[in-house]
């Protein structure tokens, strides 16, 4: 055996096993999520969202007279975000996947574990800014009664979908991981599903078939507007899950095939 | 007999264009050698070292490190220094070592502990609490070296290390890289500097336009190129003795008063000036430099050289110097 491992594996075995909440601490995808989270705090990134989100909510939610209706709080929120998403998904992923991945990479054992992170990290660092969205709509127009707890909670949930699944997607779009084509592929899609919004005539109806995969996005959306989540909803919801799931696994596969040339 | 450190076969990568950035590399590297591999850029140093790293796949060929040919799975057992290794400013050096060494798999207090020994061997103990933002160039390509150390690697492929830094930078970092290979360290290091190359590697490998156009001893690679240097007294020019004695220019190199040819054409050039009456000053025997040899493998290839290094040469010649089309 040799030295590097001999003695990774003498130190487990005088450390005795670690507890499970450690191991998975230290699994290099957590590992990885953890920097990229900190280097995106580090750089600034991650405080330039936060003041992004604080100047939509002063400008679109805080003017006087608002009543803080919660379908348009939650309409309006969750294009926002949804947009800093985007943004601030690729610029993490810009970031994450320079030449700077060399380093890691040469560390880990699969690719798949960096690509994972760098998800994971995009995904988490949706919540602050959820947070703090609702926590300054909740500073404002607290109701904490009747059924507007109930279309609070289910929006909040919708919405944090959606910036995920943003977010994921956003990543997986980044080069290496995505190839030019593979960029052109999405906003060709991107635009017949938009176009199909517009009044095209019969061509609107075939674009319409573009848009089944922003079904779950709507059905997301919806939760906000609504403030319903029946059974047809939270299986939607669960398919957004199993979807970033999946998109995260693509991004995996993806990744371990390009060759890397930073 | 244990397997080598570094073996590739066939090894063929092309890049879309159609780029031929390797073609037909095989080579070997046993356990405890420190390799040297030349090239002038594009050569294909680097696309040889990311496919040792499994960051990018050959089109054709096989490559095994370590016994493994799942690469990405023994990283942990190597030690790697990128060409421009880039680190996060905003980082201090200690947390960088830190993220990776728990990315290498070691414990909490391994990672401590290693981190500290790596931080003094290469004495950037001192500078461990700050920011990369404000390191000099020869302290990143130190710490470049010491994440390459973290988990006490068997081989370090080190892909021009001293690339862009000062003399007293250079130095230290050769300094390290002498000592880990006094260690026992296999080592591959990829350099544009000879005399590095020369000081720090046993044995050499060098690229031109993808392929592997010498591969041997340093020593021997030198031995092989002994010339012998006569001088020519009285108001004959080498140029004129040439004519003289009929040599033909790809024979000898010849400059003011002074010929060179290979100790193997010694005797007869001795003979040729006798016969000619041509009195000789002086005869020194000289050995080539790295550099020297260097020169000619790039001479010799040309733009469209064609030699080639297969595996069928470097298997049935013993190792040492190999060469094919040398001039």
């Amino acid at each position: 055996m040799d030295g590097a491992v001999e003695q990774t594996v003498a130190a487990r075995r005088d450390g005795g096993r670690p507890a499970p909440w450690v191991r998975l601490w230290r699994t290099p995808s957590l590992i990885v999520a953890r920097q990229i989270v900190r280097s995106h705090l580090r750089s600034g990134w991650l405080w330039g969202e936060l003041i992004a989100v604080l100047s939509l909510y002063v400008v679109f939610f805080d003017y006087p007279g608002t009543n803080g209706d919660l379908a348009y709080f939650y309409g309006f929120g969750g294009r926002s975000l949804g947009a800093i998403a985007a943004v601030g998904a690729a610029i993490m992923a810009h970031r994450a996947l320079g030449k700077q991945a060399y380093l890691p990479l040469a560390r880990l054992a699969s690719r798949g574990s960096y690509a994972r992170g760098l998800m994971l990290a995009a995904s988490f660092t949706r919540l602050p800014l959820v947070i703090e969205l609702l926590a300054l709509y909740l500073r404002a127009h607290h109701h904490f009664q009747g059924p507007w707890v109930g279309h609070f909670i289910v929006g909040m949930l919708g919405l944090l979908a959606n910036c995920s699944l943003i977010a994921v997607v956003a990543v997986l779009l980044s080069p290496p991981i995505a190839t030019r084509f593979n960029q052109i592929v999405f906003l060709f899609w991107l635009v017949l599903a938009l176009s199909s919004y517009t009044d095209l005539g019969w061509v609107s109806t075939v674009f319409a078939v573009a848009r089944l995969p922003l079904l779950l996005v709507v059905a997301c959306y919806n939760f906000g507007a609504t403030g319903v989540m029946d059974w047809l909803g939270a299986l939607a919801y669960a398919l957004t899950l199993a979807v970033i799931v999946g998109l995260v696994w693509f991004a995996d596969r993806q990744y371990r095939r390009r060759d890397l040339l930073l | 007999m244990a397997a080598p450190d570094i073996e590739c076969r066939d090894l063929c990568k092309a890049y879309t264009g159609p780029v031929v950035a390797l073609a037909d590399v095989t080579l070997s590297i046993e356990r405890g050698m420190s390799f040297g591999l030349l090239g002038e850029n594009g050569a294909g140093k680097s696309t040889l070292v990311r496919i040792l790293m499994g960051f990018i796949r050959p089109t054709s060929g096989s490559v095994r490190v370590l016994g493994s040919a799942r690469l990405a799975r023994i990283h942990a057992e190597i030690g790697y220094v990128h060409e421009r290794p880039t680190f996060e400013a905003r980082f201090t050096g200690r947390e960088h070592l830190r993220y990776l060494a728990e990315l290498s798999g070691l414990t909490s207090n391994e990672t401590s502990r290693r981190v500290n020994t790596v931080l003094d061997m290469v004495n950037l103990s001192g500078a461990a609490a700050r920011r990369v933002a404000g390191y000099s160039k020869g302290m990143l390509q130190r710490l470049a070296i010491a994440q390459a150390l973290l988990t006490d690697p068997t081989l370090l492929i080190l892909d021009e290390p001293t690339s862009g830094l000062d003399p007293l930078a250079q130095w230290e970092v050769r300094r390290i890289i002498a000592a880990l290979h006094d260690a026992g360290k296999t080592i591959l290091l990829c350099s544009h500097y000879l005399a590095e190359v020369e000081a720090l590697c046993d044995t050499v490998g060098i690229l031109r336009k993808g392929r592997l156009a010498r591969f041997g001893a340093v020593n021997e690679l030198r031995g092989l190129a002994t010339m012998v240097e006569i001088r020519v007294a009285g108001e004959y020019t080498a140029a004129r003795a040439c004519i003289l004695c009929g040599l033909a220019p790809e024979e000898v190199e010849a400059r003011d008063d002074t010929l060179r040819v290979p100790a193997s054409e010694q005797a007869r050039v001795l003979g040729a000036l006798v016969r000619a009456e041509i009195p000789i000053h002086s005869l020194t025997p000289m050995s080539r430099t790295l550099e020297e040899v260097y020169v000619r493998v790039a001479a010799a290839a040309g733009p469209d050289h064609t030699a080639r290094h297969d595996a069928t040469l470097q298997h049935s010649a013993p190792m040492g110097a190999r060469e094919r089309g040398a001039p």
